[in-house]
């Protein structure tokens, strides 16, 4: 299995977007973590040890992460995991992005597939 | 001498600086960024204080891994992960060092400007605490590179880092929340490299 975390400088995006995404895939291990003390900000040491704890339950961990310091938290607890090479920050829009990826990951597609489709979805035209 | 005592004395002065102009960051911060990189700096030097205040640690390289940590556990901003990168990139060049000399220290700052650079993939110009911990590092180098004494130079070091945090003002920002204002970040001192000029400001000054 694949496991899904979000990152984002806002606890409402972070808990919102599981929660949209599990409507469409239910049974996927996603998580995610934002703010900091009720500010905005991200943990960087609490994203580490949920990537750890969903690194020992799933194959590989696809990263969903917001703008700037997220980005930044994504790549230093990449790094800092128990395992970067099945780590993968997907370069993709956190909604649009982490929804395509999550519908992706409950039909059990493959790491690529699920990048892929994630990326394609900044295409996705509103007007 | 370069022992654990240096290293604690150098981030009680950093932090120190960074209580001390909390509101002046936090200011620059709001012309350009978020309005939180005094805050987040503040929060996450006491948090780090507190921990290298309660403990005791087997090496230098321990306790710079212990800063790191409590950096990326509390700042929340841009900064946590970046200035966690340099202690750990300087954790990690310490790794065996119990007695490093000054070229150590250059090495280790080396590699924490190289880690950052990875990390934030940011150019010299780019308006950022790079602008300040390139020319430094490079100058740091140099010196040792004619082995000639960090001490002696230190004073002019700091000047060093203070005249690039300066020329930070007319550039354009390319990296982070003030890249979103395009030309309005022109006129505004960036806020990372402030931060990084009391960074070299706290660990030069100690040099002895």
């Amino acid at each position: 299995m694949i496991g899904m975390l979000i990152l984002s400088h806002s606890n409402l995006i972070a808990k919102g977007l599981v929660e949209t995404c599990k409507q469409m895939a239910p049974d996927i291990n996603i998580e995610g973590i934002g703010g900091i003390e009720k500010r905005l900000g991200i943990d960087a040491e609490l994203a580490l040890q949920k990537l750890n704890e969903m690194l020992e339950n799933n194959e590989k961990v696809v990263i969903y992460a917001d703008i700037g310091s997220t980005v930044l938290s994504a790549k230093t607890i990449k790094e800092l995991s128990s395992r970067p090479a099945d780590v993968h920050i997907v370069d993709a829009p956190l909604v649009e992005g982490s929804i395509a990826g999550s519908i992706e990951i409950s039909i059990g597609s493959d790491i690529d597939k699920i990048i892929e489709e994630s990326k394609k979805s900044c295409f996705i035209e509103k007007n | 001498m370069l022992d654990q005592k240096f290293f604690i004395n150098f981030f009680k002065k950093f932090s120190e600086y960074i209580f001390d102009n909390k509101e002046y960051l936090t200011e620059l911060d709001s012309a350009i960024g978020d309005a939180d990189h005094g805050i987040n700096m503040s929060k996450g030097c006491k948090v780090a204080l507190e921990k290298i205040e309660g403990s005791t640690f087997n090496s230098i390289s321990d306790m710079l891994k212990a800063i790191s940590m409590a950096l990326m556990s509390s700042v929340g901003g841009a900064s946590g992960p970046l200035y966690s990168t340099i202690f750990m990139k300087m954790s990690i060049s310490f790794n065996n060092k119990d007695n490093p000399d000054f070229n150590d220290l250059v090495t280790a700052l080396t590699n924490a400007l190289n880690g950052i650079k990875a990390l934030g993939k940011a150019n010299l110009g780019d308006k950022t605490m790079i602008d300040v911990w390139e020319p430094v590092v490079k100058e740091l180098n140099s010196i040792v590179s004619k082995n000639e004494s960090i001490v002696n130079e230190k004073d002019r070091l700091i000047v060093i880092a203070k005249e690039s945090m300066n020329q930070t003002i007319p550039l354009l920002a390319k990296k982070g929340r003030a890249s979103y204002l395009g030309q309005r970040s022109i006129g505004h001192q960036d806020p990372g490299a402030t931060s990084s000029y009391l960074f070299f400001k706290a660990l030069l000054e100690n040099l002895e």
